[in-house]
């Protein structure tokens, strides 16, 4: 599973008036960026406003930007304009805690790193590559019908029962499983792995629960439209 | 402002801004949207705004209590302005002059979450029904969405009708983008599309990008008939392909009255006489069946199901069920025809163990399934699962 960033794309970033762009930028990356904040300790509204932050560091540097693979891919420039932003925050005022007297900014910092799986650039690559599933699964599910593609998500990822698959969507038992066969087909040829091991359903799930839950969703829609019209 | 006092801004829109108002003789608060008259550039908002509104006096015969009610329009320098319903206040009760007031609508509730199912059901009807009366009126909205939806004395009112156009296949793509449907045409069933993305917010509380997703809420639509039937409606009202859709409201509205039950007004007497025939048909069948058939052996159609490696061949009695093509069924998959007695089934899968379902009586089982629990054995290549 490859997940470069097109080099169009950066392109097409550097004209700060592509709202398509822009767009395309926001929805492939926000929830990255989102769930890695919050993996580093952040609140829901602390790691919405990183998010925008980074929406904004990018827009800032977009002209300086330039793809060199000798220098690693934008998306690793990316990880660290985000470690940087985090690490930032943690060390502002308002995220201290109170009645802690005598923490330097030094042990603030360490404390939020406790909240780490690991080192911060592997936990940016995790993300990254369950980050990226999730897309392939938004790429899929623009292309299907929307009752194929929501059968495939209660059966595959929510593990409902066929019937109650069937229940919900009005599709026949067997048209479920096919709808089920096609997706993950679909996904395959787009690069997913784990198939041989049947691991795929498992890795889907992952990916899925690492989503920003509803109320993020809708406020940082809401929010990445709202900063994009005052651009 | 000729007649009015304007209190404080209440909302914002594409080309205007919301303010509560009163009026200063009788003192009733309204809501009155200000548009920038004569704005320069190719796109006038203020002209436009009038000719929607001119489009809707002219074409609606009577006021719907599911539009939202314009009860004047007038200019003041430098802007028109349109006087209309005020929305319900969020946190509940009518709208007033309180500080505190926010008016309520369909996107505001949104921001705590899904409303309940009844509600949804309730909500639905409201919207589909003034939707309706725009399209059957010749109209279409082309802005429909939660924002667009506003709650006034308790009832779901569709707002905003700057981009109300007649109903025609040259239509611009106008709108709100996340609203629109993929092909790009924007007549009856554009707005269908939209409403359907409106219904699915209602009852899911995720925004329309996330469609058809019901994240989390997954068990409790398999647990809901509300959820469920209104699940059903959105996904043909939102289908990719714009013939599938709903023609317009006015069908989908349609769709959504017969798919909540209803008893039906029969008298005893009726019944007594309708039980009676029923029972009549029912012995006469079966008298056809056992006496008249005796020598037809009955044919059904069987569904095969393995998880979680799809692609299995199936055996019947140790004869590999083929095509008429001569290539062997592979699952999923309905197989027609078969005898309608026991079979002994063993589905079959590269590197996998066979999977000895057992005997299953066709007459009583139409849906076999089989599960693999162990993993793949050796380099088998490209190995179709999940």
């Amino acid at each position: 599973m490859g997940g470069k960033t097109s080099t169009t794309l950066l392109e097409r970033l550097r004209d700060g008036t592509d709202q398509l762009a822009w767009q395309e930028f926001s929805d492939r990356y926000w929830r990255l960026i989102f769930v890695f904040a919050k993996k580093r300790g952040c609140s829901d509204h602390t790691a919405e406003d990183i998010v925008q932050n980074v929406m904004v560091e990018v827009f800032r540097e977009r002209s300086t930007f330039r793809y060199d693979r000798a220098r690693g891919s934008f998306r690793n420039w990316l990880g660290a304009v985000v470690r940087n932003l985090v690490a930032r925050h943690y060390r502002a005022p308002s995220e201290r805690p109170r009645g802690q007297g005598g923490d330097s900014e030094g042990d603030f910092v360490l404390s939020g790193l406790q909240h780490d799986d690991g080192r911060p650039e592997e936990l940016w690559e995790h993300i990254y590559e369950q980050t990226m599933l999730a897309a392939l699964l938004d790429i899929v599910r623009r292309e299907v019908a929307p009752a194929t593609y929501q059968a495939f998500e209660l059966s595959a990822i929510r593990d409902l029962s066929g019937d109650k698959v069937a229940g919900i969507t009005g599709l026949s038992r067997n048209a479920v499983y096919q709808a089920k066969k096609h997706v993950f087909d679909r996904l395959c040829e787009l690069g997913a792995l784990y198939r041989r091991t049947g691991q795929l359903s498992q890795r889907l799930r992952e990916a899925m629960a690492m989503r920003p839950n509803g109320k993020v969703e809708r406020s940082m829609t809401a929010r990445l439209e709202q900063s994009m019209r005052s651009r | 402002m000729p007649g009015f006092n304007l209190l404080r801004p209440i909302g914002k829109g594409g080309f205007g801004e919301v303010w509560l108002a009163t009026n200063r003789t009788t003192g009733q608060l309204r809501a009155v949207k200000l548009i920038a008259a004569g704005r320069a550039g190719s796109v006038d908002p203020a002209g436009r705004e009038i000719t929607s509104i001119v489009r809707l006096e002219a074409n609606l015969r009577h006021q719907h209590p599911n539009l939202v009610h314009i009860h004047h329009v007038d200019q003041c320098p430098g802007y028109i302005f349109f006087v209309m319903d005020l929305a319900d206040d969020l946190r509940g009760g009518a709208g007033s002059a309180d500080p505190d007031y926010r008016p309520a609508t369909l996107e505001s509730r949104l921001r705590a979450g899904p409303l309940e199912p009844e509600e949804c059901w309730r909500r639905t009807g409201e919207l589909l029904a003034g939707l309706a009366a725009l399209h059957d009126a010749g109209m279409v909205h082309r802005d429909v969405k939660p924002s667009n939806c506003l709650f006034v004395e308790g009832e779901l009112k569709l707002a905003d009708f700057g981009l109300l156009t007649e109903a025609n296949r040259q239509m611009s793509r106008l709108g709100t983008v996340n609203y629109m449907p993929p092909d790009g045409c924007m007549d009856t069933r554009a707005d269908v599309y939209a409403a359907g993305l409106t219904i699915y917010e209602m009852t899911t509380g995720l925004p329309a990008t996330c469609f058809p997703s019901l994240g989390e809420l997954a068990e409790k639509f398999s647990d809901d008939p509300i959820l469920q039937r209104l699940n059903r409606l959105v996904l043909r009202a939102c289908h990719s392909t714009a013939h599938v859709r709903f023609e317009n409201a006015r069908e989908m509205l349609g769709e959504l009255t017969r798919a909540k039950p209803t008893k039906p007004v029969w008298s005893f007497r009726h019944r007594g006489w309708i039980g009676i025939c029923l029972a009549c048909l029912l012995l006469a069948v079966v008298l056809m069946v056992v006496h008249q058939w005796p020598n037809r052996g009955e044919r059904v159609r069987v569904s095969f199901v393995t998880e979680p490696f799809f692609e299995a061949t199936i055996r019947l009695d140790d004869v590999q069920l083929l095509k008429s093509d001569g290539t062997p069924y592979t699952t999923p998959v309905t197989v027609p025809d078969l005898p309608a007695r026991s079979h002994h089934v063993v589905f079959q899968h590269l590197s996998l163990p066979d999977l000895d379902v057992g005997w299953v009586d066709f007459r009583e089982t139409r849906n076999v399934e089989g599960h693999w629990n162990s993993e793949p054995v050796g380099d088998a290549g490209e190995l179709p699962s999940h």
